[in-house]
């Protein structure tokens, strides 16, 4: 990871392949406010393509901005966090901001490192003076807590350091000594009751008394507890037991994984709404910061959905990476941080939208009507221009809700592409993934990380290159080629790209039917079509049945002679009709049936358009 | 908590806390107590904790002893700042905000002397000046280099900017000095003591959202000693206070103004502070610390003192001595008098009396000339006493401690042309503004072509900014190894004891330092800032020898007030009523350091310093005084 920076939403979902970035990004923020940090390493710094070092440092610098309640940035600080930052707060343009450098740097050749903080004056160009060095001690006001894919509630009831054992161990304070007392009489009574009716303790009690006469000590005694007789332990033998609908209320240990780790992430957010509560009561600040690896882990899908919206009701601020699409499809899409690794370092990409601009550009406005006259004008004038220009380029709130319904509501997966490869049609969508399989020597589309994706029209491309465009995800599309269709689709995409030389694949066709026509795929097809209506169905029952019809356009189908043979040259003809009154149901037996075409040396034949366009793919995959 | 008498407890809460405050209140009535304890309850008492409070005083003195003071309110280092205007200035405005005047490290301070050789440099080489100085005697230099000095200050604590230049009717050959010694300070990131405060207000006002983010923070703030505003300190707490802002209270006594010479007046505090704050004056006359008799004194030479009705009677006593040397020895023997007696008894109340509570206080320095020769000379006397520095720097012993200290300078500020020069000069090499400033350090052996300075003693001092430079936190370290490799070197016994002598001073220091800043904080450079603010060197122990300026705020049971004489106390160079009467504030501050004795001294003859003897007569402040009127 190098030069990578990310801006965070109050709930950040962070997608991508395995390796693009995800736990290195949260791992570098657990060392700047982590609530239990582990120790930097070597194998934290950069190592570049040659698998060098050149750095024997790294910096994370964050940058903390105060923001209202709808989560749009405001100009100043609450007193609580006055108070946290002290005079380390600094002024740009829009208003106050508290950033950091934590710096790491490893001398000698182990692990050894220093660390400093450094109070960030200008997030455009951070210096490192000796007078640069932090002064305040954020300590817990900013706590962040990392829980990694492997949670489990059975682990961390028994954990001290667990949210779960921090939450239990204030157990003991929270009573007043009076109910301390009496639970210390009912737990004593209790264990004389246990031992009372059991004979097995009975005697081990009388068994163990013999431990006197051999010290010499008359008065001691040797007594059993079967239940702990100190409130101060009372979490440490403590139980969670949860009732699953009908069945029998039993220990979480014998549930599955899916409902421990859920229940750790509960404990979590019990955990943070009493810690909210408790701090803010004794005057101090507190914003906990849940960074979380995979929510999805061992979890239904329902189960997953739920647990997305429990998620966002934790207090303060989330950043969870995923690999499920059912937590990506929850989430809005403005939440949404890609990261990808085009080369040898990790980088980001987002959604931009006009939306929070917009609302800030609305409140600024109604201050200035609010309050009025020349100095507010005078202020906010110049940040409603900046904003108004930074709105450029961005996604309307149209655009996002044509995003959300074609794509992440019905196909999150895509989120998580490495390449899009878009196309129209049904054949397409039925044949493509097969043709990859053969050009690639037997290895699918997603195991390079590719998406195959019909858009279902020529004019549904506007969504996904959208998506393609803001999340940096290369694309081809392979188009159908009459002169209407090249040019709406060369419209789409030049909307969202200057540049898309190689990208665009035109079948020089109506269609791929056509095309395959055209490409000398006629048998073929015909093989597919017979494999679907029996023998013979095509050309001969075919043409005789269809022979003086009508086409859509009113056309009369013409395919035999007077003397009522199959003409020859309406056979291509008769075999595009053919295929057109029923794509759907032909498509799956072509896609299988093309991979029978054979060329001159006996190999496979693949469409010449969609061999010029894996081409372009494999070389995009060998760059990457 | 600390006991307060009703009329004192009552100031402390006035109205809730809020709204402005200016109390005036007399020498000994409890200053420093009541704004204590009003720190303390506004801490504690508001629910509210997410608020700073902001206390501001005249001396580090009185900041540490507040902080010493409330130790023990939880989180009172994040919740409250205490100390000088220029502590706050430079610490918490310039430091933290340095972007907003452009600046990438914040410059490094330059005392009056580094100031005279940047003058000094500009008369040399600038043509335009050369032929009003070069041609002069040394001591006219002097004097151009000094009146200059005062000017450019004075235009500082008038907040003169260099834009502000052209509404002055100044020359325009002083205006262009102006300019030249500004841009040659800025040049060598450098700034002087009067600049901190410029640069506070200029980022106070030129930047209203930093204004704004104190004004939010310090929702209270407190002034001390306000009888000794000046006008960049008042205009500065109008900048932080904005128009909104007036939960301020002020604290002081007119009666105790003495620093008019520095630009303060009591108008700020009587007159715009009551006006631009709508402030409500409360009055405090009592003086809870000072002896009956101390306090008849007091009413004797500011009649408008409440005389209270304490409970020590104490003791007022004027001792005449033929000449200055008799003067001493009677001083000598009234503090060894106390020592033995060990006690002041009362009433059947004894107080032990050692040699810290007793102070020997005069007008000027210059008047303990024969005081401390007499002490030198007594064994038992010479190891107990110290001369309390006013803002004076300290200056190292030992020429390779003092070159040590160039060269840290060097290392934290690689602009600095002036202590380049100084260093150059020493080690007798030629002065390059190009001078590469690691070079000439790491390998200032080849540079060296002065003998004094002997060769393994300037390895050692390699070795030291080595480490300094790697490791800017690690001075503790330096000392100690330069400390071992020194003292057990063949540098003569005199060097070693200077070397010796220098090291614990800078240790001293250092350790000071660490206990008053943040950990993150300790390196050299904030080190460097912490020293001029904190130039006073008050850890001695024993008997305190004061000026009566350096020993405002402070207590003693015994105090020697000496030299009364007229010239002296009034000063010679008061001329006008207003600059009598300020004398005459100088006069009430000294006796009233007296909690149960004062005596006061003069000789009836001096010797003046062109060798006459000249007739004494005693101060007119105690002229009339019987010592049988307490």
């Amino acid at each position: 990871m190098k030069n990578f920076e990310i801006d965070l939403e109050r709930l950040t979902v962070l997608v991508g392949m395995n390796n693009s970035g995800k736990t290195t990004f949260l791992r570098s923020i657990n060392l700047v406010f982590g609530a239990n940090k582990f120790q930097p390493t070597r194998d934290d710094l950069f190592i570049d393509s040659e698998g060098n070092q050149p750095e024997n440092y790294f910096n994370i610098d964050v940058r903390v901005i105060p923001v209202n309640e709808k989560d749009i940035r405001k100009a100043e600080f609450d007193a609580e966090w006055l108070s946290v930052f002290g005079n380390e707060i600094k002024v740009d343009e829009e208003g106050d901001f508290f950033a950091v450098r934590y710096k790491v740097r490893f001398s000698g050749r182990g692990d050894r490192y220093k660390s400093s903080m450094y109070t960030i004056s200008d997030w455009n160009n951070v210096t490192e003076n000796e007078d640069d060095i932090l002064g305040v001690t954020i300590g817990e006001a900013i706590s962040l807590y990392y829980i990694d894919a492997q949670r489990d509630l059975s682990h961390d009831v028994k954990l001290r350091h667990s949210y779960f054992g921090k939450l239990a161990s204030q157990v003991n304070d929270s009573f007043d000594e009076a109910s301390a007392n009496k639970i210390i009489e009912e737990i004593k009574k209790l264990n004389e009751t246990a031992i009372d009716k059991s004979e097995v303790l009975k005697h081990l009690q009388t068994r163990l008394a013999k431990l006197n006469s051999t010290s010499g000590n008359e008065d001691g005694g040797v007594s059993i507890s079967p239940f702990s007789t100190n409130v101060r332990d009372l979490h440490k033998g403590m139980k969670v037991n949860y009732q699953d609908g009908k069945s029998d209320k039993f220990s979480l240990e014998y549930h599955g994984m899916g409902t421990r780790s859920w229940a750790s992430l509960l404990s979590f957010k019990a955990f943070t709404s009493w810690e909210i509560g408790s701090k803010r009561s004794q005057g101090e600040a507190y914003f906990p910061i849940l960074a979380l690896e995979e929510p999805e882990a061992h979890l239904h899908p329902n189960a997953q959905r739920t647990l997305y919206k429990q998620l966002s009701e934790v207090g303060g601020q989330k950043i969870v990476s995923t690999h499920s699409p059912y937590v990506v499809a929850q989430a809005k899409l403005e939440q949404l941080r890609h990261l990808h690794k085009p080369e040898d370092c990790c980088r980001v990409s987002k959604f931009e939208f006009t939306e929070p601009e917009e609302l800030r550009i609305g409140e600024l406005l109604k201050e200035i009507e609010d309050i009025g006259g020349t100095e507010i004008n005078r202020k906010n004038r110049p940040i409603i221009e900046r904003l108004k220009n930074s709105k450029r380029g961005k996604l309307t709130k149209e655009d996002k809700r044509k995003i959300e319904r074609e794509i992440i509501n019905s196909r999150g997966e895509i989120l998580f592409a490495k390449m899009l490869i878009l196309f129209e049609g049904e054949t397409e969508e039925q044949a493509i993934p097969l043709l990859f399989k053969e050009y690639f020597d037997g290895q699918d589309a997603f195991d390079f990380g590719i998406s195959l994706v019909g858009v279902g029209g020529k004019s549904n491309y506007g969504s996904f290159l959208k998506l393609a465009k803001y999340l940096d995800i290369p694309f081809f599309i392979l188009s159908d080629g009459d002169e209407n269709t090249e040019q709406e689709v060369v419209a789409q995409v030049s909307n969202e790209y200057d540049e898309y030389e190689n990208r665009i694949f035109v079948l020089d066709t109506y269609d791929f039917e056509e095309y395959l026509i055209k490409d000398s795929f006629q048998e073929v097809l015909i093989s597919g079509i017979n494999k679907c209506r029996g023998s013979n169905y095509f050309p001969d029952a075919y043409c005789n049945e269809q022979h003086g019809q009508k086409r859509k356009g009113g056309e009369v189908k013409v395919y035999l002679k007077d003397d009522g043979t199959i003409d020859a040259s309406s056979i291509d003809q008769a075999l595009l009709d053919c295929l057109h009154s029923s794509k759907t149901e032909f498509a799956p037996y072509i896609a299988t049936e093309i991979l029978t075409s054979r060329d001159d040396n006996n190999k496979c034949r693949l469409p010449t358009k969609v061999v010029e366009l894996f081409a372009e793919v494999r070389a995009k995959i060998v760059i990457e | 908590m600390e006991n307060l008498s009703k009329e004192q407890s009552n100031i402390v809460s006035y109205n809730n806390f809020e709204g402005a405050l200016l109390v005036q209140a007399a020498a000994g009535s409890g200053k420093t107590r009541i704004l204590t304890e009003r720190v303390r309850r506004l801490l504690t008492d508001i629910d509210d904790k997410f608020f700073s409070v902001l206390c501001l005083t005249f001396t580090n003195k009185a900041a540490e002893e507040m902080k010493e003071r409330l130790h023990n309110v939880p989180k009172i280092r994040e919740r409250a700042f205490i100390g000088t205007f220029h502590e706050f200035c430079l610490g918490q405005i310039l430091i933290k905000q340095k972007i907003e005047l452009g600046f990438t490290e914040i410059p490094h301070i330059f005392d009056d002397n580094d100031k005279r050789k940047v003058l000094e440099n500009i008369f040399l080489t600038n043509d335009i000046f050369t032929e009003d100085y070069v041609g002069l005697e040394p001591k006219e230099q002097q004097r151009r280099i000094d009146g200059f000095l005062k000017v450019i200050s004075e235009a500082k604590r008038n907040l003169i900017t260099e834009s502000d230049l052209g509404t002055l009717n100044w020359s325009d050959k002083r205006k262009r000095l102006y300019r030249e010694y500004n841009d040659r300070m800025f040049n060598q990131s450098a700034m002087d003591y009067d600049d901190i405060l410029l640069y506070a207000y200029r980022i106070l006002t030129e930047r209203p959202r930093i204004s704004s983010l104190y004004r939010r923070r310090y929702k209270y703030i407190l002034v001390d000693e306000a009888q000794d505003l000046n006008y960049s300190q008042y205009q500065i707490l109008k900048a932080l206070c904005g128009n909104s802002h007036n939960n301020i209270v002020m604290v002081g006594d007119p009666n105790q103004a003495i620093y008019s010479f520095n630009g303060s007046s009591i108008k700020y505090m009587q007159e715009y502070f009551i006006k631009d704050f709508a402030a409500v004056k409360l009055e405090i006359q009592k003086n809870y610390r000072s002896s009956d008799s101390v306090l008849s004194l007091a009413k004797h030479i500011k009649n408008n003192v409440e005389i209270g009705n304490n409970f020590f009677k104490g003791k007022v006593e004027i001792v005449i001595a033929n000449n200055e040397s008799e003067e001493a020895k009677s001083i000598v023997s009234i503090i060894k008098e106390y020592i033995s007696r060990g006690i002041y008894s009362e009433k059947e109340v004894t107080i032990p009396i050692s040699y810290s509570d007793i102070a020997v206080i005069a007008r000027n320095r210059y008047i303990f000339k024969h005081l401390q020769n007499v002490l030198d000379s007594d064994d038992e006397l010479a190891a107990n006493y110290h001369l309390r520095q006013g803002n004076s720097n300290f200056k190292y012993e030992s020429k390779y401690i003092n070159l040590f200290d160039l060269g840290l300078r060097l290392i934290v500020n690689p602009s600095d042309v002036v202590h380049l020069r100084q260093i150059c000069k020493d080690i007798y090499t030629k002065f390059d503004v190009d001078l590469d400033r690691r070079d000439l350090l790491l390998n200032i052996n080849q540079f060296c072509k002065n003998n004094a300075y002997k060769e393994f003693a300037l390895n050692q001092l390699v070795l030291s900014w080595k480490t300094i430079i790697e490791h800017p936190n690690r001075l503790h370290v330096v000392i100690t190894d330069m400390k071992k490799s020194f003292l057990s070197s063949e540098l003569s016994g005199p060097e070693q004891l200077k070397i010796d002598y220098d090291l614990d001073q800078i240790a001293t220091k250092w350790t000071n330092f660490q206990k008053a800043t943040n950990p993150k904080q300790h390196n050299v450079s904030n080190f460097r800032h912490y020293l001029a603010l904190n130039s006073s060197n008050d850890n001695g122990n024993g008997v305190t020898l004061s000026t009566i300026h350096a020993s405002k705020g402070l207590e003693f049971e015994v105090v020697i007030l000496m030299g009364l004489n007229e010239g002296v106390l009034p000063s010679y160079r008061a001329k006008t009523n207003r600059e009598i009467e300020e004398e005459r504030n100088t006069a009430y501050v000294a006796v009233t350091r007296a909690k149960k004795c004062i005596h006061m001294t003069y000789p009836i003859e001096r010797l003046m310093p062109w060798g006459d003897v000249k007739k004494q007569t005693p101060s007119r402040f105690i002229k009339n005084y019987s010592q049988n009127n307490g």
